[in-house]
């Protein structure tokens, strides 16, 4: 687990996660929102995010960092993309974890302080979900 | 998967769902297969999610997560949704959470409910209604929650 937020790591980033379809999204009304289930970890409170300004924004992301979780997968992701300062503003913090994803530095996580509660920690995820952006 | 789960019989959401994996696993609750004649629709549909989840193999994929549940997310989803006295409700859908948990997630029209439960057996309820977390009415319980739900 984190024990501090990265701070090099700017607000103005922005980070892509893969979404998992159809699961981690809710049709209300007639409208496509991200449940919670997109930004939650049972077990670290971590969450694999890539900035994007490091894998050639989104389309680097789409053409590099994508297909390799979908072949992981074995199945299509969608993917949600969010601010670093918007993550913060939540009380989450960041860090980078190039280790976990094939030494790629552009691989961070979104993770939650060591004290929380889990009923605070699923009240953020679900923020973040309200919060980012599903991309088609 | 909610469009689907409303246009199939309980029986036809049992059989899409039923566990894939041989149930030669040692120390694997079987708990979750079996299912009352008399139980809701709602909740065997629920019940059948849950099996279907747990009965994948857990593994991790780098840069998403890792899934499967553990029996503690599944027994303790199961025992709090058994506390709904509600017969007549919508079918809830199931969902893989990274770090082996799961989300359950009940929908009706703007109103949802979010029911996270981890693989240390903790459950966490919160009920949405236009997106807006209302801390309130998840304080008072499922059964109340459910009722929300339809109300309407």
């Amino acid at each position: 687990m984190a024990s501090c937020d990265d701070l090099s790591i700017p607000n103005t980033s922005t980070l892509a996660r893969g979404v998992r379809v159809p699961e981690w999204i809710t049709v209300e009304d007639g409208k496509e929102r991200l449940n919670s289930a997109t930004f939650l970890d049972g077990i670290t409170n971590e969450t694999s995010c890539f900035l994007l300004e490091e894998v050639g924004e989104v389309a680097g992301f789409c053409e590099h960092i994508l297909p390799i979780i979908e072949n992981k997968l074995g199945r299509k992701l969608r993917f949600a993309t969010i601010s670093v300062g918007t993550v913060r503003s939540t009380g989450l913090w960041l860090n980078r974890r190039p280790e976990e994803f094939f030494g790629n530095s552009a691989h961070v996580v979104i993770c939650a302080p060591n004290a929380i509660s889990k009923s605070q920690y699923k009240k953020k995820t679900r923020e973040l979900a309200g919060l980012a952006m599903l991309h088609p | 998967m909610a469009s689907l789960a409303s246009t199939l019989t309980a029986s036809e959401v049992i059989e899409r769902f039923k566990p894939t994996r041989p149930a030669s696993v040692l120390f694997k609750s079987n708990w979750g297969n079996v299912i009352r004649l008399d139980e809701p629709s709602w909740r065997i549909v629920a019940f059948a999610m849950i099996a279907k989840i747990e009965s994948q193999e857990s593994r991790t994929v780098p840069g998403l997560g890792s899934f499967g549940a553990t029996d503690r997310a599944g027994n303790a989803l199961r025992a709090y949704l058994l506390s709904v006295r509600e017969t007549s409700l919508p079918f809830p859908r199931v969902v893989p959470v990274s770090g082996n948990a799961l989300l359950l997630v009940w929908t009706s029209g703007v109103r949802s409910i979010e029911i996270a439960s981890f693989p240390d057996g903790e459950v966490v309820l919160e009920t949405i209604e236009q997106g807006v977390l209302n801390e309130e009415l998840a304080r008072q319980g499922l059964d109340e929650a459910v009722r929300w739900l339809v109300r309407g």
